[in-house]
């Protein structure tokens, strides 16, 4: 692995970056074959997938460059039809590894099995029952899937929540530690496992039995602090353009139906690498959202800040993702494109996935903030010039505003406009 | 229910290819399977104690220097993973609940040690190393079966799937899997100790050295064979190698009854193949399922044997 600096990539054609690749990161012309037309998923492989299959379906691969997340370089493979998504992350990246990179941290890789029990007798008398059998609950759920506590991971502790409103259930909680797996086939498993303990310990009738996609026990943070004159160019100042990123997001912040929009921008770049990654999308996009609405309304993933010049920005969602299992074993692509990512664990993965979230949303509030900036500097430009051709009163904006309307801010616009709007109808 | 609890566990192990064989130094194939024993360590004042709900007519509850008639083994083990562990008077009890069943030879005595000790490890805050744990679980099986070959422990420790020869160095290598192997595994009581089917055929060999040592040497080319079927999921292959690896055992005359009966319902019900596993006479067998499995545990159980589809080899 070499840096994920990788000056005039984008300029390259296919053949171009594909010889990158070889150079750099010591892909062979079978790996480079399979990133090719071709070269992806059989239709065989593909039947046996899903039902009823009809074919394949092609997205393309693009590169996230400069990612620098704890000190470490990172290229990061993007599946995703958007145009401009890569290239605004990786004109992020860049900016961001100019201030000194992200940094990023993962939980362990704790998942919630849920377990519900109705019917119960007695509510409170099972309760105490499933709380004072946690060893043995755990014992069986580890039983059930052995391979994962034989490595230190499997059932770590169980949490009882009783709910009396609108009707009565007992939840029983498995905390599961998946460690580089996504884990849910295990998961299931064991809640499965510990169903007819549950029945015998609380005298209920267990339901339903799965996994939790609100994988608040499996968040990764990444956050990073870079001077605001990295964000100026362009005509613009880095504290204008970092003012207008924090105010675009206190908007987000504050009402849901732009924190929808906000976060979606967020996991265009997350649902991106979990593609190209083998993880399932549809979870971490569940346990995104979810965990966005925890504190009752609807939020943003991303924090901003700025002060003293300094521009701040983190995020924090569940990514439950894993590096082994799942689709990561039968896709042919994913395994050359985790060549190319590189991460040691299903951690770092994750925590690869929150700084592209947050590079992400960076360069969409940029994005945002410099339109804004730009009108507002249209429209004083429009002013003078109108001003210049002689308008006077109310006109002053009539005429600034017609001008930024038509996008032609010119002395001789000015005139003729005037003329016009003098003119007695 | 913030105290501390400390987790462990163990999958079970099939013989896959060249069980009696491997006595006479031929090459056996075995695998972990996904199903096994779990322990849980927590702190508690009258420790240290054990507790397995589900084994016993009404559950073993162990305390160490009581007088419990019955259980010794299981308490003479109990004590000497704690004394393995370096935690032999200490205040805590250890749950131990199990998805294998005892004494078909699915591993389920390995399994013990090696859950018990790991819960252990982690309880003392200080998990065991590989080598350790291969070192303190012989110590503890040893209470249970007075001199174990080795196998059962490190299948169960290592996981995944391994190639045991006898006399080679090193005697375990790793067996890449293409994929895990989709199978089924049933299983009914034994008709006698592996120390009586081991003791019978060492008499037979012994008075016919030349018959037997052919049929050993063909169990051994099935193994090595396998080997390479399992590097390419070779379905088809591993179900025919099963097949000839069972005719073989029964000519050494360790499949009992309940063995061929379960392998002929197997077979009948879409396995790619069907052999015993382990000791035999009674215990377990093991079939090659990738389609319907559940048809083929419904049949089995149908006709009164234990049956579970589950995966071998698996490391994740």
């Amino acid at each position: 692995m070499s840096g994920s600096r990788i000056p005039g990539f984008y300029r390259l054609d296919v053949a171009g970056r594909h010889a990158e690749l070889k150079q750099r990161y010591g892909l062979d012309e079978a790996d480079l074959q399979r990133l090719l037309d071709g070269g992806t998923l059989t239709v065989e492989r593909a039947d046996k997938m899903v039902e009823n299959c009809i074919g394949v379906f092609g997205l393309p691969i693009g590169l996230g460059l400069n990612f620098l997340v704890n000190g470490r370089d990172f290229v990061v493979p993007m599946v995703v039809e958007e145009p401009s998504v890569v290239a605004a992350v990786s004109n992020m990246a860049r900016v961001v590894r100019d201030g000194g990179g992200f940094q990023a941290e993962a939980d362990p890789s704790i998942m919630i099995g849920q377990v519900q029990i109705v019917d119960s007798p007695d509510p409170a008398a099972a309760v105490a029952a499933l709380e004072a059998n946690r060893g043995h609950l755990l014992a069986r759920a580890n039983a059930v899937h052995p391979n994962m506590a034989a490595r230190g991971g499997g059932a770590k502790d169980v949490e009882v929540r009783r709910f009396d409103d609108p009707f009565a259930m007992i939840v029983l909680h498995l905390l599961i530690d998946c460690s580089d797996a996504m884990g849910a086939n295990a998961i299931n498993a064991m809640a499965e496992g510990v169903a007819p303990l549950v029945e015998e310990l609380t005298g209920g009738r267990v339901c339903l039995r799965i996994l939790s996609n609100l994988a608040d026990r499996r968040c990764a943070r990444a956050s990073f602090a870079i001077p605001e004159t990295l964000l100026a160019g362009n005509g613009f100042e880095g504290a204008e353009v970092c003012d207008g990123i924090v105010q675009a997001w206190r908007f987000a912040a504050v009402d849901p139906y732009r924190a929808a929009t906000h976060n979606k921008g967020v996991m265009n770049g997350i649902d991106a690498v979990a593609i190209a990654t083998g993880n399932d999308w549809r979870a971490i996009e569940a346990g995104a959202h979810a965990f966005a609405a925890r504190g009752g309304r609807y939020t943003s993933l991303t924090k901003w800040s700025r002060a003293d010049g300094v521009l701040r920005g983190s995020i924090e969602l569940p990514l439950a993702v894993g590096t082994v299992g799942g689709s990561t074993a039968v896709h042919p692509t994913i395994a050359v494109l985790r060549k190319i990512l590189d991460v040691t664990s299903s951690a770092e993965l994750a925590m690869v996935m929150a700084a592209v979230g947050l590079a992400q949303n960076m360069a969409a509030l940029r994005a945002l903030a410099t339109e804004g900036i730009q009108r507002g500097h249209m429209t004083l430009h429009a002013r003078s010039v109108a001003l210049a051709a002689g308008a006077e009163g109310a006109l002053v904006d009539e005429v600034a505003r017609a001008m930024v309307e038509r996008g032609e801010i010119k002395l001789p616009a000015a005139q003729a406009l005037l003329k016009q709007l003098r003119k007695p109808s | 229910m913030n105290t501390r609890v400390s987790t462990g566990a163990a999958p079970g192990k099939v013989i896959l290819f060249g069980e009696h064989a491997v006595v006479y130094g031929r090459p056996a194939i075995a695998a972990a399977i996904e199903r096994g024993l779990g322990a849980t360590a927590e702190p508690a004042h009258d420790g240290p104690r054990l507790d397995i709900p589900r084994w016993g007519r009404s559950g073993l509850h162990i305390r160490l220097g009581e007088r419990q008639p019955g259980i010794e083994s299981v308490a003479r083990a109990f004590a000497a993973a704690l004394e393995a562990a370096g935690l032999r008077d200490a205040r805590l009890r250890v749950t131990i609940d199990a998805e294998l069943p005892p004494g078909v030879g699915l591993g389920s005595s390995a399994a013990f040690a090696i859950a018990l000790l790991r819960s252990l490890g982690e309880f003392r805050g200080a998990p065991f190393s590989t080598g350790d744990l291969l070192e303190a679980a012989e110590h503890v099986e040893r209470v249970f079966h007075g001199t174990p070959s080795g196998l059962d422990h490190t299948v169960v420790a290592l996981g995944g799937c391994l190639r045991f020869q006898r006399g080679r160095e090193p005697a375990f290598m790793p067996v890449a899997l293409a994929e895990p192997l989709p199978v089924v595994v049933a299983w009914t009581q034994r008709e006698g100790g592996t120390r009586d089917v081991v003791g019978r055929l060492r008499e037979r060999h012994d008075a016919q050295p030349d018959l037997y040592e052919r049929l050993f040497d063909a169990m051994g080319d099935l193994a090595e064979a396998a080997v390479e079927a399992l590097g390419h999921g070779d379905f088809a292959r591993l179900g025919a190698l099963f097949d000839l690896n069972h005719g073989y055992l029964n000519a050494a005359g360790v499949s009992g009854l309940a063995n061929e009966r379960m392998v002929a319902i197997a077979r009948q019900h879409g396995a790619l193949g069907a052999k015993l596993t382990g000791a035999g006479w009674g215990g377990a067998v093991i079939a090659l399922a990738p389609d319907h499995p559940e048809r083929i545990v419904s049949a089995l159980q149908d006709a009164g044997f234990s049956a579970t589809a589950t995966r071998v080899g698996a490391t994740s």
